[in-house]
């Protein structure tokens, strides 16, 4: 044991982030994915990792066919993040209907890759996850299957930072907000980020502006 | 002869079409909404015929075999076996019998309806069908419980579903809800297994409206549908699971699942739901910690004639419940 553990290993749990809620928030609950592999919920998704995780359930037509289909792109986009250090969940609310065999078919038809998993369980476990990480506060929305939230949820367990996208978003921003829950970067490489930025901006600013001289005609003045 | 042809207009047979296939989806639609409800046929039943009940019971067991029982004296006595099978045990549509001494002369009964604790069986005897209703007979009496006392609006007051069961010697009582407490100097609430001395405060119906009663007694079917929304509760209130945040929701949520679960079958009571939109008459009116007394209210108001009074639940307490409800 070194120096530092020595220090601290009575005020934090090695076995988690110090900052984290750890199972006691997230739960344990053991998870079926859609490969049919059991998996538990804080210790095996959660722990120390970047995970954005969504609720679905197969049968619904109104909006995940929509929300499936943008996360599929936003994992194009994260290209080999994912899996290795941002993770990918769909969990379902209606566990009835959805088992491993139902979830796979589903990931498939979707075209999800490796690094995003489609996970079942028991109603209860489902449910207790489902009001800890995406409720309305609201038991009309809440225990309405159509009205469970078209969000994803960012949760970046290192740091115990946590964020929240619409999954109708578009998938630029959707990976734009994994940046969101990331730890912060050294002021240097901020303000390189800040400037690449800026040059997008005006570069976009002065091609929707329209050439100096359309304007003057426009206006009447001498060109 | 060519035959004569009767053209049909496009819109005459899309509407015939339509009438066809409505019932059909209207059932489809019907049964959706509702929740699945399995019928089990383990146990004992008293048949009922042209409004004459029979003195002999019948038993199906678990492993295959329907036994006559017959009344000798006090005590009830195997008479005949058989063996039963139903066409699809969920759901059936037919029974068939046929006794162990001779396999081969088997009796079909036709299922015409069934729920939590009753079924009928149709016997064509030419040129009438004869129905039989058959009851459960079940050795224990079930009671469900609400009560809630009206407290302040800022704080409320303890809230909670009781649920006994009794075989005539011995009751077991659970109960589950909102209750306040002292923590410290602070007062705060739970939402737990309610304690023994708070338990005993609702024992007699309340003589003013400082509080509020439910008494009702149920068959098996919804008892064991409210018991085990009530332990799922009771296992979120010990794995510090409960959905929210706020006491007085997790409450409202948890009264409004067990009410509803009484009639997931059948109707046994008249129901006011809790549908926590702007029109709701309780929501929308009252603060969330008296909600409790208030819907209870209701449902009193609704089922006055269901709710067992404090003589009549001393009474059945201790009977035994041999004769079929």
């Amino acid at each position: 044991m070194n120096r530092r553990d020595l220090l601290t290993c009575h005020v934090t749990d090695k076995s988690r982030p110090a900052a984290s809620m750890g199972p006691e928030f997230y739960t344990n609950a053991v998870l079926r994915t859609h490969e049919n592999k059991p998996v538990k919920f804080y210790d095996d998704l959660i722990r120390g990792k970047i995970s954005l995780i969504n609720f679905i359930y197969t049968g619904c037509t109104k909006s995940c066919p929509r929300s499936t289909g943008n996360l599929v792109k936003a994992q194009k986009l994260l290209g080999d993040r994912v899996g290795r250090d941002v993770f990918m969940y769909s969990i379902t609310i209606k566990p009835e209907e959805d088992d491993p065999e139902v979830l796979r078919s589903y990931a498939r038809s979707h075209g999800a890759r490796p690094g995003w998993l489609f996970l079942t369980g028991s109603d209860y476990d489902l449910t207790t996850i489902r009001f800890k990480l995406a409720r309305w506060d609201h038991p009309k929305l809440d225990f309405d299957p159509d009205q469970h939230t078209g969000m994803v949820r960012y949760i970046n367990d290192s740091l115990n930072l946590w964020t929240m996208c619409p999954t109708y978003a578009t998938p630029r921003q959707l990976v734009e907000c994994v940046s969101w829950i990331e730890p912060t970067k050294p002021f240097a490489a901020r303000l390189r980020e800040n400037y690449v930025k800026q040059a997008e901006i005006d570069r976009e600013t002065r091609q929707a502006e329209p050439p100096r001289s359309v304007f003057r005609r426009a206006h009447g003045w001498p060109a | 002869m060519v035959p004569r042809r009767f053209p049909v207009k496009r819109s005459t047979f899309l509407f015939s079409v339509a009438m066809i296939l409505l019932p059909a989806y209207a059932a489809v639609v019907a049964q959706e909404g509702q929740k699945a409800c399995e019928f089990n046929i383990v146990g004992t039943w008293q048949s009922t015929s042209n409004g004459h009940t029979n003195p002999t019971l019948l038993r199906f067991e678990r492993n295959g075999t329907a036994t006559v029982l017959s009344r000798k004296g006090t005590e009830w006595q195997a008479t005949d076996t058989s063996t039963f099978k139903l066409d699809n045990p969920k759901a059936p549509k037919a029974i068939h019998l046929a006794p162990k001494n001779n396999p081969q002369q088997v009796t079909s009964l036709e299922i015409t309806q069934h729920d939590d604790g009753a079924f009928t069986t149709a016997v064509t005897v030419t040129p009438d069908v004869e129905l039989t209703r058959w009851v459960r007979v079940d050795p224990y009496r079930y009671f469900v419980v609400f009560v809630s006392g009206k407290g302040t609006p800022g704080y409320g007051a303890p809230a909670f579903a009781m649920l006994v069961k009794t075989d005539g010697t011995q009751a077991q009582t659970e109960a589950f809800g909102l209750y306040p407490y002292k923590d410290g100097k602070v007062d705060t609430v739970a939402v737990a297994p309610i304690p023994e001395e708070i338990r005993k405060q609702f024992d007699k119906e309340p003589q003013d409206d400082s509080a509020i009663m439910l008494r009702l007694e149920v068959t098996a079917g919804p008892f064991n549908r409210a018991m085990k929304i009530l332990k799922t509760w009771e296992r979120r209130a010990r794995e510090n699971t409960l959905l929210y945040n706020i006491p007085y929701l997790d409450n409202a949520v948890y009264l409004n699942q067990l009410t509803s679960s009484l009639n997931d079958c059948a109707e046994t009571i008249k129901l006011q739901k809790l549908t926590w939109r702007i029109d709701d008459p309780i929501i929308s009116k009252q603060n969330l910690p008296q909600v409790p007394y208030f819907f209870i209210k209701e449902l009193r108001t609704l089922n006055s004639d269901l709710h067992v009074t404090d003589d009549k639940f001393h009474e059945r307490l201790q009977a035994n419940n041999l004769s079929p409800r």
